[in-house]
């Protein structure tokens, strides 16, 4: 059988090479993986994205936290981990795994009066950082939209979490989150030929084999 | 299994190769050579299109009937003694009563130096095979088909409109020239008598062969570090990859494709 099938180009991106591409974007624009509050940073970088901190009565300045995913794998299906995922990717899925890191400053911030502007909030003093590293697992697929190939998480695993009603609540949180970081990570899909062709899709984008195929025309 | 695999029919093929045409544009040469027994300076333009691709394991692509778009300008020079005799008109006397002899004066034709040139567009078709190469030089991949065989040149027809061409620019540059007149007609038939339909055709299968001789296109083309998004603000670098290893071959199934596999690295 072909590669080309009915279509005049096929294209095909292996698993190991997505990750390579993924690897490329965490390096390039990490801000998509770090959000953090101002007791962290000032304004948003390349390498961390800047969010108010969490208002809350009686907290001065809220409640300041950071959040950063490090560097993602993507598995394709069929399942590469030999039996040990834990979010197997079924027919058409991909299963996405990577180490969530919560950081809060745990300390008081500081408070004095400006005459000018009323009372002003500085740096938080006397911190003591506190961080908790998760390994999350979240198994989704593709969605095609407007020449790009993006990712979108349907269920995700966050294991040694007790009790079960805890792991449920960060789940669904942490489900949000990946999917938000998730749809920064895009493929446009003349990227796929090398920008050998100009491609219109007729089928796909599907997992099969470790891979993202798609036909096309040119 | 490679990071990345591009499989492209012969329909997609045929576009790269369109493509590949289009990149090389218009190829200009120029040199002397020999036209029948006279020297002819010639300078030449070609362009390529059309044809139809097939595809053949491993790595061959064939275009049949390739169409070489050529215009070709030449200038032959030569002393038009050297065809037609020089001659003199003898000196004539006669006696005139109460004037004496009268005569009149030795009169040597020598044939003067021409110049002919000639300007001629046509095209011809040819089928050949094209061997697929992958290679990287100063940061570009290129991915390119270079002729297998020089083909066979179709110079027949265009030879015999040259010389006809000839024939009739011959002609009107000599009735410029006094005392032609009566070799008019045999001046002109003794040039591309002494050229010939085999001369011509001598003289234009070199000059041709120049541009399908070695004969490349590169039918794609891109930077080593592949831009996979561009830059949009300083906070959104652009991303790219670098393309490590890059190949190209034919392969059959129930139909011939034209792969790519390349490997890539972050």
């Amino acid at each position: 059988m072909s590669l080309t099938q009915t279509s005049t180009v096929f294209a095909a991106i292996h698993e190991n090479g997505l990750n390579d591409l993924i690897e490329a974007f965490y390096n390039a624009r990490t801000h998509y993986f770090v959000y953090a509050t101002p007791a962290f940073t000032s304004s948003t970088t390349a390498s961390i994205t800047s969010i108010p901190a969490i208002s809350f009565p009686g907290i001065p300045g809220g409640i300041d936290f950071a959040i950063g995913l490090r560097q993602p794998t993507i598995d394709l299906h069929p399942d590469s981990s030999g039996g040990s995922a834990v979010l197997p990717p079924q027919a058409g899925q991909f299963t996405v795994s990577a180490k969530v890191v919560l950081e809060v400053p745990c300390g008081d911030r500081q408070q004095d009066f400006d005459l000018t502007h009323g009372r002003k909030d500085r740096p938080i003093i006397n911190a003591s950082p506190q961080a908790t590293e998760l390994e999350i697992h979240a198994r989704g697929s593709l969605i095609n939209a407007a020449g790009n190939i993006s990712f979108k998480a349907e269920e995700i695993e966050i294991v040694d979490i007790a009790p079960e009603s805890l792991e449920n609540v960060i789940e669904c949180i942490m489900r949000l989150i990946v999917n938000a970081v998730l749809q920064n990570i895009r493929i446009p899909i003349p990227s796929l030929t090398l920008d050998a062709f100009s491609l219109s899709i007729i089928d796909g984008p599907r997992i099969e084999e470790d891979q993202i195929k798609v036909w096309g025309t040119v | 299994m490679s990071d990345l695999l591009v499989a492209a029919d012969e329909t997609a093929a045929n576009t790269l190769v369109q493509t590949g045409q289009t990149l090389l544009g218009t190829v200009s040469k120029n040199g002397n050579g020999s036209l029948g027994p006279f020297n002819a300076s010639w300078g030449a333009s070609a362009s390529f299109s059309g044809g139809t691709v097939s595809l053949r394991e491993p790595d061959i692509i064939r275009i049949a009937n390739c169409s070489l778009n050529y215009s070709l300008n030449f200038n032959f020079s030569f002393d038009l003694s050297d065809i037609i005799p020089d001659f003199c008109l003898p000196q004539i006397c006669v006696r005139i009563p109460f004037i004496g002899q009268v005569c009149t004066p030795r009169i040597c034709i020598d044939w003067p130096s021409v110049n002919i040139p000639i300007n001629y567009s046509d095209s011809l078709q040819f089928s050949s095979d094209f061997r697929l190469n992958a290679s990287l030089d100063s940061g570009k991949w290129s991915v390119d088909i270079e002729i297998v065989d020089i083909p066979l040149l179709q110079l027949s027809p265009a030879a015999t409109a040259i010389l006809s061409a000839i024939g009739i620019a011959a002609a009107a540059i000599l009735a410029t020239i006094p005392f032609i007149g009566p070799f008019l007609s045999v001046a002109a038939l003794a040039i591309t008598a002494a050229i010939g339909i085999a001369g011509l055709t001598g003289f234009l299968g070199p000059i041709l062969s120049l541009f399908v001789s070695g004969l490349s296109f590169t039918i794609h083309q891109f930077d080593q570090r592949f831009v996979i998004l561009p830059a949009t603000s300083a906070i959104d670098p652009e991303i790219a990859i670098n393309v490590d290893s890059l190949t190209a071959l034919v392969q059959s199934s129930d139909e011939d494709e034209l792969l790519l596999e390349a490997d890539f690295s972050a």
